[in-house]
Protein backbone atom coordinates (compact mmCIF):
# COMPACT_ATOMS: atom_id res chain seq x y z
CA UNK A 1 0.00 0.00 0.00
CA UNK A 2 2.82 2.42 0.86
CA UNK A 3 4.37 1.78 -2.54
CA UNK A 4 1.13 2.57 -4.28
CA UNK A 5 0.63 5.77 -2.25
CA UNK A 6 4.21 6.86 -2.90
CA UNK A 7 3.80 6.21 -6.61
CA UNK A 8 0.56 8.22 -6.74
CA UNK A 9 2.20 11.21 -5.07
CA UNK A 10 5.25 10.79 -7.31
CA UNK A 11 3.04 11.09 -10.39
CA UNK A 12 1.28 14.16 -9.02
CA UNK A 13 4.53 15.97 -8.23
CA UNK A 14 6.06 14.87 -11.52
CA UNK A 15 3.26 16.57 -13.46
CA UNK A 16 3.92 19.82 -11.56
CA UNK A 17 7.65 19.58 -12.18
CA UNK A 18 7.10 19.04 -15.90
CA UNK A 19 4.72 21.98 -16.12
CA UNK A 20 7.20 24.33 -14.40
CA UNK A 21 10.09 23.06 -16.49
CA UNK A 22 8.25 23.65 -19.77
CA UNK A 23 9.31 27.27 -20.03
CA UNK A 24 10.95 28.15 -23.27
CA UNK A 25 11.27 31.38 -25.24
CA UNK A 26 7.62 32.35 -25.06
CA UNK A 27 5.97 33.53 -22.89
CA UNK A 28 8.73 35.55 -21.31
CA UNK A 29 8.94 35.65 -17.52
CA UNK A 30 10.63 38.09 -15.19
CA UNK A 31 13.87 36.78 -13.77
CA UNK A 32 12.30 36.52 -10.33
CA UNK A 33 9.44 34.40 -11.70
CA UNK A 34 12.01 32.12 -13.32
CA UNK A 35 13.80 31.78 -9.97
CA UNK A 36 10.51 30.83 -8.32
CA UNK A 37 9.51 28.34 -11.01
CA UNK A 38 13.01 26.87 -11.03
CA UNK A 39 12.77 26.36 -7.30
CA UNK A 40 9.53 24.44 -7.78
CA UNK A 41 11.36 22.20 -10.25
CA UNK A 42 14.20 21.64 -7.78
CA UNK A 43 11.89 20.95 -4.84
CA UNK A 44 9.69 18.69 -6.96
CA UNK A 45 12.67 16.71 -8.19
CA UNK A 46 13.93 16.31 -4.62
CA UNK A 47 10.46 15.20 -3.51
CA UNK A 48 10.39 12.57 -6.25
CA UNK A 49 13.79 11.29 -5.17
CA UNK A 50 12.55 11.11 -1.58
CA UNK A 51 9.46 9.19 -2.68
CA UNK A 52 11.52 6.67 -4.62
CA UNK A 53 13.31 5.68 -1.43
CA UNK A 54 10.31 6.12 0.87
CA UNK A 55 8.65 2.66 0.75
CA UNK A 56 11.82 0.93 1.85
CA UNK A 57 12.44 3.35 4.73
CA UNK A 58 8.77 3.22 5.78
CA UNK A 59 8.85 -0.54 6.11
CA UNK A 60 12.11 -0.60 8.05
CA UNK A 61 10.53 -0.50 11.52
CA UNK A 62 7.00 -1.80 12.09
CA UNK A 63 6.57 0.30 15.26
CA UNK A 64 6.78 3.55 13.30
CA UNK A 65 5.51 2.42 9.89
CA UNK A 66 1.99 3.74 10.37
CA UNK A 67 3.17 7.18 11.41
CA UNK A 68 5.56 7.38 8.48
CA UNK A 69 2.77 6.56 6.12
CA UNK A 70 0.85 9.59 7.38
CA UNK A 71 3.73 11.72 6.21
CA UNK A 72 2.70 11.00 2.64
CA UNK A 73 -0.67 12.58 3.34
CA UNK A 74 0.93 15.76 4.68
CA UNK A 75 3.26 15.94 1.72
CA UNK A 76 0.37 15.48 -0.69
CA UNK A 77 -1.70 18.22 0.94
CA UNK A 78 1.33 20.53 0.92
CA UNK A 79 1.97 19.97 -2.76
CA UNK A 80 -1.70 20.57 -3.46
CA UNK A 81 -1.34 23.90 -1.64
CA UNK A 82 1.64 24.84 -3.81
CA UNK A 83 -0.25 23.68 -6.87
CA UNK A 84 -2.92 26.35 -6.26
CA UNK A 85 -0.34 29.07 -6.81
CA UNK A 86 1.57 27.68 -9.74
CA UNK A 87 -1.00 28.50 -12.41
CA UNK A 88 -1.30 32.12 -11.16
CA UNK A 89 2.49 32.35 -11.28
CA UNK A 90 2.63 30.83 -14.76
CA UNK A 91 -0.05 33.25 -15.96
CA UNK A 92 1.95 36.24 -14.78
CA UNK A 93 4.34 36.54 -17.72
CA UNK A 94 5.88 39.87 -18.62
CA UNK A 95 3.00 40.77 -20.96
CA UNK A 96 0.53 40.43 -18.11
CA UNK A 97 2.21 42.22 -15.23
CA UNK A 98 3.24 45.90 -14.94
CA UNK A 99 6.94 45.09 -15.01
CA UNK A 100 8.30 48.68 -15.13
CA UNK A 101 6.15 49.69 -12.16
CA UNK A 102 7.18 46.61 -10.19
CA UNK A 103 10.85 47.35 -10.83
CA UNK A 104 10.37 51.00 -9.87
CA UNK A 105 8.71 50.00 -6.59
CA UNK A 106 11.36 47.39 -5.98
CA UNK A 107 14.07 50.05 -6.46
CA UNK A 108 12.37 52.16 -3.80
CA UNK A 109 12.34 49.24 -1.36
CA UNK A 110 15.96 48.38 -2.19
CA UNK A 111 17.11 51.81 -1.05
CA UNK A 112 16.80 50.60 2.53
CA UNK A 113 20.15 49.09 3.47
CA UNK A 114 18.82 45.85 4.97
CA UNK A 115 16.54 45.32 1.97
CA UNK A 116 18.92 46.05 -0.84
CA UNK A 117 18.84 42.50 -2.17
CA UNK A 118 15.09 41.91 -1.86
CA UNK A 119 13.35 41.02 -5.15
CA UNK A 120 9.71 40.41 -5.90
CA UNK A 121 7.89 37.99 -8.10
CA UNK A 122 4.26 38.60 -9.02
CA UNK A 123 1.46 36.11 -9.49
CA UNK A 124 -2.09 36.65 -10.64
CA UNK A 125 -5.14 36.44 -8.43
CA UNK A 126 -8.76 36.01 -9.41
CA UNK A 127 -9.73 38.15 -6.43
CA UNK A 128 -10.14 41.87 -7.04
CA UNK A 129 -7.56 42.63 -4.45
CA UNK A 130 -3.84 42.79 -4.05
CA UNK A 131 -2.33 40.29 -1.73
CA UNK A 132 0.88 39.21 -0.24
CA UNK A 133 0.82 35.48 0.03
CA UNK A 134 -0.42 34.65 3.50
CA UNK A 135 1.69 32.54 5.77
CA UNK A 136 1.27 28.88 5.08
CA UNK A 137 1.04 29.14 1.33
CA UNK A 138 4.19 29.09 -0.68
CA UNK A 139 7.31 30.16 1.13
CA UNK A 140 6.84 28.50 4.50
CA UNK A 141 5.07 25.49 3.03
CA UNK A 142 7.88 24.99 0.52
CA UNK A 143 10.48 25.29 3.27
CA UNK A 144 8.67 22.80 5.49
CA UNK A 145 8.38 20.36 2.59
CA UNK A 146 12.12 20.84 2.06
CA UNK A 147 12.85 20.09 5.70
CA UNK A 148 10.70 16.94 5.59
CA UNK A 149 12.44 15.51 2.54
CA UNK A 150 15.94 16.92 3.08
CA UNK A 151 15.53 19.35 0.19
CA UNK A 152 16.57 22.86 -0.79
CA UNK A 153 15.26 25.93 1.06
CA UNK A 154 13.26 28.66 -0.67
CA UNK A 155 15.47 31.33 -2.28
CA UNK A 156 16.42 34.05 0.16
CA UNK A 157 15.28 37.57 -0.60
CA UNK A 158 12.45 36.55 -2.88
CA UNK A 159 9.07 38.01 -1.98
CA UNK A 160 5.78 36.91 -3.54
CA UNK A 161 2.98 39.36 -4.22
CA UNK A 162 -0.33 38.95 -6.02
CA UNK A 163 -2.40 41.25 -8.17
CA UNK A 164 -5.78 40.94 -9.94
CA UNK A 165 -5.20 39.25 -13.29
CA UNK A 166 -7.18 41.92 -15.17
CA UNK A 167 -5.29 44.96 -13.90
CA UNK A 168 -1.89 44.71 -15.55
CA UNK A 169 -2.54 47.97 -17.39
CA UNK A 170 -4.09 49.82 -14.45
CA UNK A 171 -1.22 52.01 -13.37
CA UNK A 172 -2.98 53.88 -10.59
CA UNK A 173 -4.52 50.88 -8.86
CA UNK A 174 -1.27 48.97 -9.14
CA UNK A 175 0.30 51.43 -6.72
CA UNK A 176 -1.24 49.10 -4.13
CA UNK A 177 1.46 46.57 -4.95
CA UNK A 178 3.79 48.53 -2.69
CA UNK A 179 1.61 47.60 0.31
CA UNK A 180 2.04 43.91 -0.51
CA UNK A 181 5.76 44.41 -0.91
CA UNK A 182 5.75 46.03 2.53
CA UNK A 183 4.35 42.79 3.99
CA UNK A 184 7.46 41.00 2.78
CA UNK A 185 9.61 43.76 4.30
CA UNK A 186 7.77 43.45 7.60
CA UNK A 187 7.96 39.69 7.76
CA UNK A 188 11.59 39.46 6.68
CA UNK A 189 13.00 42.32 8.74
CA UNK A 190 10.77 43.87 11.38
CA UNK A 191 8.39 41.21 12.64
CA UNK A 192 10.62 39.95 15.47
CA UNK A 193 11.19 43.45 16.89
CA UNK A 194 7.55 44.38 16.58
CA UNK A 195 6.47 41.09 18.09
CA UNK A 196 8.53 41.83 21.21
CA UNK A 197 7.00 45.31 21.51
CA UNK A 198 3.53 43.90 20.93
CA UNK A 199 3.94 41.40 23.77
CA UNK A 200 5.05 44.21 26.10
CA UNK A 201 1.85 46.07 25.30
CA UNK A 202 -0.24 42.98 25.93
CA UNK A 203 1.57 42.21 29.19
CA UNK A 204 0.84 45.73 30.40
CA UNK A 205 -2.79 45.21 29.49
CA UNK A 206 -2.78 41.85 31.22
CA UNK A 207 -1.85 43.53 34.49
CA UNK A 208 -4.98 45.63 34.25
CA UNK A 209 -7.56 43.13 33.03
CA UNK A 210 -6.08 39.83 34.18
CA UNK A 211 -4.98 36.71 32.31
CA UNK A 212 -7.28 35.53 29.53
CA UNK A 213 -8.38 32.03 28.55
CA UNK A 214 -5.99 30.46 26.04
CA UNK A 215 -8.25 30.89 22.99
CA UNK A 216 -9.06 34.51 23.83
CA UNK A 217 -5.42 35.27 24.54
CA UNK A 218 -4.28 33.87 21.19
CA UNK A 219 -7.02 35.72 19.32
CA UNK A 220 -6.01 38.99 20.98
CA UNK A 221 -2.33 38.41 20.28
CA UNK A 222 -2.80 37.25 16.69
CA UNK A 223 -5.20 40.11 15.95
CA UNK A 224 -2.89 42.76 17.31
CA UNK A 225 -0.05 41.28 15.30
CA UNK A 226 -2.08 41.42 12.07
CA UNK A 227 -3.33 44.93 12.64
CA UNK A 228 0.14 46.24 13.45
CA UNK A 229 1.44 44.61 10.29
CA UNK A 230 -1.32 46.09 8.14
CA UNK A 231 -0.81 49.58 9.52
CA UNK A 232 2.97 49.24 9.18
CA UNK A 233 2.46 48.34 5.51
CA UNK A 234 0.16 51.31 4.94
CA UNK A 235 2.64 53.68 6.55
CA UNK A 236 5.65 52.28 4.70
CA UNK A 237 3.69 52.52 1.43
CA UNK A 238 2.98 56.19 2.05
CA UNK A 239 6.64 56.75 2.94
CA UNK A 240 7.71 55.13 -0.32
CA UNK A 241 5.25 56.51 -2.86
CA UNK A 242 3.34 59.23 -1.05
CA UNK A 243 -0.37 60.00 -1.43
CA UNK A 244 -0.59 57.90 -4.60
CA UNK A 245 -0.94 54.96 -2.23
CA UNK A 246 -3.81 56.50 -0.25
CA UNK A 247 -5.67 57.44 -3.40
CA UNK A 248 -5.24 53.95 -4.82
CA UNK A 249 -6.58 52.45 -1.60
CA UNK A 250 -9.54 54.82 -1.70
CA UNK A 251 -10.23 53.63 -5.24
CA UNK A 252 -9.99 49.95 -4.32
CA UNK A 253 -12.18 50.17 -1.24
CA UNK A 254 -14.70 52.60 -2.72
CA UNK A 255 -14.06 54.60 0.43
CA UNK A 256 -15.70 57.81 -0.77
CA UNK A 257 -18.95 55.92 -1.35
CA UNK A 258 -18.81 53.99 1.91
CA UNK A 259 -17.90 57.00 4.03
CA UNK A 260 -21.19 58.64 3.10
CA UNK A 261 -23.35 55.67 4.05
CA UNK A 262 -25.65 56.00 7.09
CA UNK A 263 -23.86 55.52 10.39
CA UNK A 264 -26.24 52.77 11.44
CA UNK A 265 -25.33 50.59 8.47
CA UNK A 266 -22.72 47.97 9.15
CA UNK A 267 -20.52 48.21 6.12
CA UNK A 268 -17.05 47.00 5.28
CA UNK A 269 -15.66 50.46 5.79
CA UNK A 270 -16.40 50.36 9.50
CA UNK A 271 -16.27 46.65 10.27
CA UNK A 272 -13.04 45.05 11.36
CA UNK A 273 -11.82 41.53 11.54
CA UNK A 274 -8.87 39.59 12.74
CA UNK A 275 -6.70 40.02 9.70
CA UNK A 276 -7.53 43.66 8.93
CA UNK A 277 -8.36 46.73 10.94
CA UNK A 278 -11.44 48.60 9.76
CA UNK A 279 -10.79 50.39 6.47
CA UNK A 280 -11.59 53.69 8.15
CA UNK A 281 -8.62 53.21 10.46
CA UNK A 282 -6.31 52.99 7.48
CA UNK A 283 -6.74 56.50 6.13
CA UNK B 1 -12.28 30.72 7.87
CA UNK B 2 -9.86 32.96 6.00
CA UNK B 3 -7.05 31.79 3.76
CA UNK B 4 -4.53 32.75 6.40
CA UNK B 5 -6.15 30.72 9.14
CA UNK B 6 -6.45 27.76 6.82
CA UNK B 7 -2.79 28.10 5.91
CA UNK B 8 -1.84 28.13 9.57
CA UNK B 9 -3.45 24.74 10.07
CA UNK B 10 -1.33 23.38 7.25
CA UNK B 11 1.82 24.92 8.72
CA UNK B 12 0.94 23.47 12.11
CA UNK B 13 0.49 20.01 10.60
CA UNK B 14 3.85 20.24 8.84
CA UNK B 15 5.68 21.46 11.94
CA UNK B 16 4.18 18.61 13.92
CA UNK B 17 5.28 16.20 11.18
CA UNK B 18 8.81 17.57 11.42
CA UNK B 19 8.73 16.92 15.13
CA UNK B 20 7.33 13.42 14.57
CA UNK B 21 10.17 12.70 12.16
CA UNK B 22 12.61 13.72 14.88
CA UNK B 23 10.88 11.39 17.35
CA UNK B 24 11.03 8.55 14.83
CA UNK B 25 14.75 9.14 14.36
CA UNK B 26 15.14 8.92 18.13
CA UNK B 27 13.15 5.68 18.34
CA UNK B 28 14.78 3.95 15.39
CA UNK B 29 18.34 5.19 15.56
CA UNK B 30 18.69 6.59 19.07
CA UNK B 31 19.63 9.86 17.39
CA UNK B 32 18.42 13.15 18.86
CA UNK B 33 18.19 15.66 16.02
CA UNK B 34 18.37 19.44 16.51
CA UNK B 35 14.69 19.57 15.47
CA UNK B 36 13.60 17.76 18.62
CA UNK B 37 14.11 19.53 21.93
CA UNK B 38 13.03 23.12 21.26
CA UNK B 39 9.77 22.33 19.41
CA UNK B 40 9.00 19.64 21.98
CA UNK B 41 9.35 22.21 24.77
CA UNK B 42 7.01 24.52 22.86
CA UNK B 43 4.39 21.80 22.53
CA UNK B 44 4.87 20.92 26.19
CA UNK B 45 4.23 24.56 27.14
CA UNK B 46 1.04 24.46 25.04
CA UNK B 47 -0.11 21.26 26.74
CA UNK B 48 0.54 22.48 30.25
CA UNK B 49 -1.74 25.48 29.69
CA UNK B 50 -4.40 23.69 27.68
CA UNK B 51 -7.89 24.66 28.83
CA UNK B 52 -6.58 27.20 31.35
CA UNK B 53 -6.00 30.94 31.46
CA UNK B 54 -2.81 31.62 29.56
CA UNK B 55 -0.44 34.52 29.99
CA UNK B 56 1.21 36.40 27.13
CA UNK B 57 4.56 35.19 28.41
CA UNK B 58 3.34 31.61 28.15
CA UNK B 59 2.17 32.17 24.59
CA UNK B 60 5.61 33.53 23.74
CA UNK B 61 7.20 30.36 25.15
CA UNK B 62 5.15 28.33 22.70
CA UNK B 63 7.03 29.94 19.81
CA UNK B 64 5.51 29.02 16.47
CA UNK B 65 2.89 26.94 18.32
CA UNK B 66 1.42 29.99 20.03
CA UNK B 67 -1.35 30.72 17.53
CA UNK B 68 -5.09 30.25 17.88
CA UNK B 69 -5.21 27.37 15.39
CA UNK B 70 -2.69 25.42 17.48
CA UNK B 71 -4.66 25.96 20.68
CA UNK B 72 -7.85 24.77 18.99
CA UNK B 73 -6.19 21.66 17.59
CA UNK B 74 -4.50 20.71 20.84
CA UNK B 75 -7.74 21.26 22.80
CA UNK B 76 -9.58 18.98 20.40
CA UNK B 77 -7.04 16.19 20.49
CA UNK B 78 -6.02 16.09 24.14
CA UNK B 79 -8.54 14.64 26.53
CA UNK B 80 -8.38 16.21 29.98
CA UNK B 81 -7.85 12.85 31.68
CA UNK B 82 -4.88 12.02 29.41
CA UNK B 83 -3.13 15.35 29.70
CA UNK B 84 -0.98 14.62 32.74
CA UNK B 85 0.28 11.31 31.32
CA UNK B 86 1.09 12.98 28.01
CA UNK B 87 3.03 15.77 29.70
CA UNK B 88 4.93 13.14 31.63
CA UNK B 89 5.86 11.29 28.42
CA UNK B 90 7.06 14.41 26.63
CA UNK B 91 9.02 15.53 29.67
CA UNK B 92 10.72 12.16 29.75
CA UNK B 93 11.74 12.51 26.10
CA UNK B 94 13.36 15.84 26.91
CA UNK B 95 14.87 15.14 30.30
CA UNK B 96 15.48 11.43 30.81
CA UNK B 97 19.07 10.33 31.15
CA UNK B 98 18.51 6.77 30.00
CA UNK B 99 18.27 6.19 26.26
CA UNK B 100 15.78 3.34 26.59
CA UNK B 101 13.40 5.46 28.61
CA UNK B 102 13.65 8.29 26.09
CA UNK B 103 13.01 5.90 23.21
CA UNK B 104 9.98 4.26 24.77
CA UNK B 105 8.43 7.60 25.74
CA UNK B 106 9.10 8.94 22.24
CA UNK B 107 7.41 5.91 20.71
CA UNK B 108 4.34 6.44 22.89
CA UNK B 109 4.27 10.17 22.07
CA UNK B 110 4.27 9.55 18.31
CA UNK B 111 0.59 8.54 18.40
CA UNK B 112 -0.33 11.87 19.97
CA UNK B 113 1.56 13.82 17.32
CA UNK B 114 -0.04 11.76 14.56
CA UNK B 115 -3.45 12.70 15.96
CA UNK B 116 -2.48 16.39 16.06
CA UNK B 117 -1.25 16.29 12.47
CA UNK B 118 -4.41 14.58 11.25
CA UNK B 119 -6.67 17.02 13.08
CA UNK B 120 -4.80 20.04 11.71
CA UNK B 121 -5.06 18.64 8.17
CA UNK B 122 -8.78 18.08 8.76
CA UNK B 123 -9.21 21.77 9.59
CA UNK B 124 -7.17 22.71 6.53
CA UNK B 125 -9.32 20.54 4.29
CA UNK B 126 -12.63 21.47 5.93
CA UNK B 127 -12.48 25.20 6.58
CA UNK B 128 -15.20 26.62 8.76
CA UNK B 129 -17.46 28.91 6.71
CA UNK B 130 -17.53 31.63 9.34
CA UNK B 131 -14.92 34.07 10.56
CA UNK B 132 -14.23 33.52 14.23
CA UNK B 133 -13.93 37.22 14.84
CA UNK B 134 -15.71 39.97 12.95
CA UNK B 135 -17.02 43.07 14.61
CA UNK B 136 -18.33 46.49 13.77
CA UNK B 137 -18.61 49.81 15.42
Amino acid sequence: MVRQESAALFRFVDAIVRRCAEIHEYPVYAQTSEIFLHHMVVLGTETKKFLEAFPESAEKDKRTANSKRRKLQSLRVSWEALHEYLKPALDADTLHIPMPLILALQDEVNQLEELKDLKFTVFHSDRVNYLQLPPGTIKETADLIASLIGGTSFPLNLGLVGMPYSQSNGFFLNCLLVHEMAHVVYQDVYSVDVSTQKDKVLEALEKEIGILEARDATIARDTLEHWIEELFCDLLSICLIGPAYSFALIELTGATLLADSPATTLDPFHSFMEYHPAEIARF
Amino acid sequence: MGTESRGRYLLFALRIRKLTDALIALVEEGRATPDLDEPLKEVLASLEDAGQPTSVQSLRQRGSFGHYENVVTIDEVVKAQDKAALIQKLSTVIKSNTEEERKSSALEAIGFFDALESRALYHYNHPSPTQRFVASK
